[in-house]
């Protein structure tokens, strides 16, 4: 990974995790700015050109650290948060909803840690019962966790607060830096796939599928709580046969009741993110299938088709031996 | 249609007249009606003297597309830019303008354009910039700093009018640029004047092959046509002759429509063929609703079931025209 530009706020200059991560990335020349909002999406920067021309902020987060998640997100009947610890991706998805989400590619990582974790208790102590704490809503949770360095201290804090679930979600197979963590029944990671075919495809420069279900053993040995989001499935010709083959490799490399759960969903776009999908990627393979503005203002495929994709990625989980407890719809409101 | 058959030359905008004194001296010139003074028409190109001036520039372009009404095919911009980090200014190259940004003061304007896959990204300022702050600042969001690209990009958005823009680069030392550019500009010129005629400017390559002049497509329609196409090239590895085949072209070409009544025909078919699950399924939900209509139901329907509600109005008088009801409002539902 190659930044062309690493611009650092003032204010943290000096602290230790920023030091850290400015002599990895002793290559690329640094600056100095007041802060990032400064610079970050004050102009539009076009989506692609994180290919040539990505630049990297260290900088602190302000304002709204945490933020509660929609509705249908994760398991039901829980209350479900965010919390913001980095904005933007290294890897370059074509569905990737970040791409209509900020009006610029380019990193950031904030590097407040501890006053992202007081949030998430201030957060914690307004509820009662189990919730979840997600980091990777607007990044890749593993991706730079070697660079940002903050898992240590987060599983620290998790680790001692039972209530709270805390996830990482990923496209990477980086878990290196979990490797030292002793892991709690509430630390939980999970791996976004597809069919192999499909991510080479769809996936640019993220772990290979086969890196990520080789990772997720691993941490299954190290007896973390491991999951899967099979999200999002494209409409395809051999769809069934694809997913059929993909349930089969999980099987045979991970016990399957060792698998917390597997999450399925259908493509979907914000209708702003539609747009801007459909303009960095014309001839993606994405758009072979219409899709339509549902009640809920998303583009989704018609809801025969979902159910029929669902269906048939459901059916190739389960005649390889999963639970259908094991598998759950996502963002389907009324598919079940 | 008549107006794209006449849409041949290029406008080459330049700021400075000394920048376009090659152009003007070996391209047999002629000032153009009231606009005569910083419009030249020549048997090869149309030449803009735009002015450097944001708000002079963005007037006289308007002005001259306005009067040339659609006879322009192109715009391009030969002019300079300073480069602001100099391991990416290249001094004394032209290069293409990727994307445009904008601001005024320090403050940056939220709205890009991206001319180009290729090229240096530039700024364009709305005042002149000297101060050593100044350049750090603009130096964040692009290596390239100018003061006219912005306009030109506005106004060419607006009229929906293909723009290149190609930059000498001068360096960055502010105080020394003016003088190093009024001290070349004879040279600059003729750089600029064979670049534009030996190297030029390769054409880009139209991916999307527009059909002939008898069928016509307005802007919507155009991008729709866009969207089909793409996904037959794409997904069934159709040329173009295969395309135009199977959508039937010489057909609708026959028919005595007008130009627009075939556009609309040709889209159709195409539509059919890129989406032909969702053609069936239009078709059975129509056939559904037509049992409703035929009963005297007052139906009200999009053309794309892209729609979040359908209006429906009746009254039910027995138990058959209610599970007709029912049967259309389950299709409905599984829009
Ligand atoms: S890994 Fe996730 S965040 Fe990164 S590009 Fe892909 S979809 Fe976007």
């Amino acid at each position: 990974m190659k930044f062309s530009r690493i611009l650092v706020e003032k204010a943290i200059l000096n602290e230790n995790a920023t030091q850290k991560i400015l002599a990895k990335l002793s290559s690329c020349p640094y600056e100095v700015v007041n802060s990032y909002l400064d610079y970050f999406e004050k102009v539009r920067k076009p989506y692609l050109h994180k290919r040539t021309n990505l630049y990297l902020y260290l900088a602190q987060k302000k304002g709204e650290l945490v933020k509660e998640a929609p509705n249908a997100y994760g398991t039901r009947g829980e209350s479900h948060f965010y919390y913001y610890n980095a904005l933007n991706c290294i890897y370059e998805c074509e569905y990737c909803y970040l791409q209509g989400y900020f009006s610029s590619p380019d990193i950031v990582l904030f590097l407040n840690h501890e006053e992202i974790l007081a949030a998430i208790e201030e957060r914690a102590t307004q509820q009662p019962g189990r919730i979840w704490f997600h980091g990777g809503e607007f990044s890749d949770s593993l991706a730079l966790a070697h660079l940002s360095g903050e898992l240590l201290l987060f599983a620290e804090f998790f680790s001692k607060r039972p209530r709270l679930q805390w996830e990482l979600r990923t496209k990477s197979a980086n878990i290196r830096p979990l490797l030292s963590i002793d892991p709690t029944p509430n630390i939980h990671v999970s791996f976004s796939i597809s069919p192999p075919s499909l991510a080479r495809l769809l996936e640019h420069k993220a772990a290979p599928v086969e890196l990520r279900l080789r990772a997720a053993r691993r941490l299954i040995e190290k007896n973390f709580s491991v999951a899967f989001h099979c999200d999002p499935i494209v409409a395809q010709p051999h769809v069934e046969e694809e997913y059929r083959a993909l349930a089969k490799s999980i099987a045979e490399q991970i016990p399957i009741e060792a698998i917390r759960y597997i999450s399925l969903g259908a493509l979907r776009f914000p209708q702003g993110v539609y747009d801007e999908v459909r303009h960095n990627y014309p001839k993606s393979f994405l758009f072979h299938q219409y899709m339509i503005p549902s009640q809920d203002k998303k583009m989704r495929y018609r809801k025969y088709l979902r159910r029929q994709l669902l269906q048939k990625v459901q059916n190739a989980f389960l005649s390889s031996g999963f639970l259908p407890e094991q598998l759950y719809f996502c963002m389907e409101d009324d598919m079940e | 249609m008549t107006s794209v058959m006449e849409a041949t030359k290029s406008l080459l905008v330049f700021s400075h007249r000394q920048a376009a004194q090659v152009f003007l001296e070996s391209l047999k010139t002629e000032g153009v009606g009231f606009l005569n003074g910083f419009l030249y028409e020549s048997p090869q190109a149309y030449i803009l003297i735009s002015g450097e001036h944001p708000l002079q520039v963005a007037s006289r372009i308007g002005l001259c597309l306005g009067f040339l009404n659609k006879k322009v095919k192109e715009v391009l911009h030969l002019g300079l830019a300073m480069g602001l980090s100099l391991e990416k200014g290249g001094e004394g190259t032209i290069t293409e303008a990727r994307t445009v940004y904008g601001a005024s003061g320090l403050l940056f304007w939220h709205k890009s354009f991206t001319l180009s896959e290729k090229g240096y990204d530039i700024i364009t300022s709305g005042h002149r910039v000297k101060k050593k702050e100044e350049i750090e600042h603009f130096a964040r969001i692009a290596p390239l700093l100018d003061r006219e690209s912005y306009s030109l990009c506005m106004v060419c958005e607006e009229t929906h009018t293909p723009l290149r823009i190609f930059k000498y680069i001068v360096s960055r030392e502010s105080e020394h640029a003016c003088q190093e550019v009024k001290s070349l500009y004879q040279e600059i010129s003729l750089k600029l004047y064979h670049f534009w005629l030996y190297y030029s400017i390769e054409e880009k390559p139209q991916e999307i092959c527009q059909p002939p002049g008898d069928v016509y497509f307005t802007t919507s329609m155009a991008k729709q046509y866009e969207e089909y196409y793409t996904i037959l090239k794409e997904r069934d590895n159709l040329t173009q002759e295969e395309i135009w085949k199977k959508a039937g072209l010489e057909e609708i070409q026959r028919q005595k429509l007008s130009p627009k009544q075939k556009g609309k025909k040709l889209l159709n078919r195409l539509f059919e063929l890129a989406y032909p699950e969702e053609y069936a399924y239009r078709q059975r939900f129509v056939q559904n609703i037509q049992s409703l209509v035929d009963a005297g139901w007052t139906v009200d329907l999009d053309n794309s079931l892209r729609q979040d509600a359908l209006y429906i109005s009746a009254r039910i008088k027995d138990s058959r025209e209610k599970e007709r009801l029912l049967e259309a409002l389950r299709d409905y539902h599984e829009i």
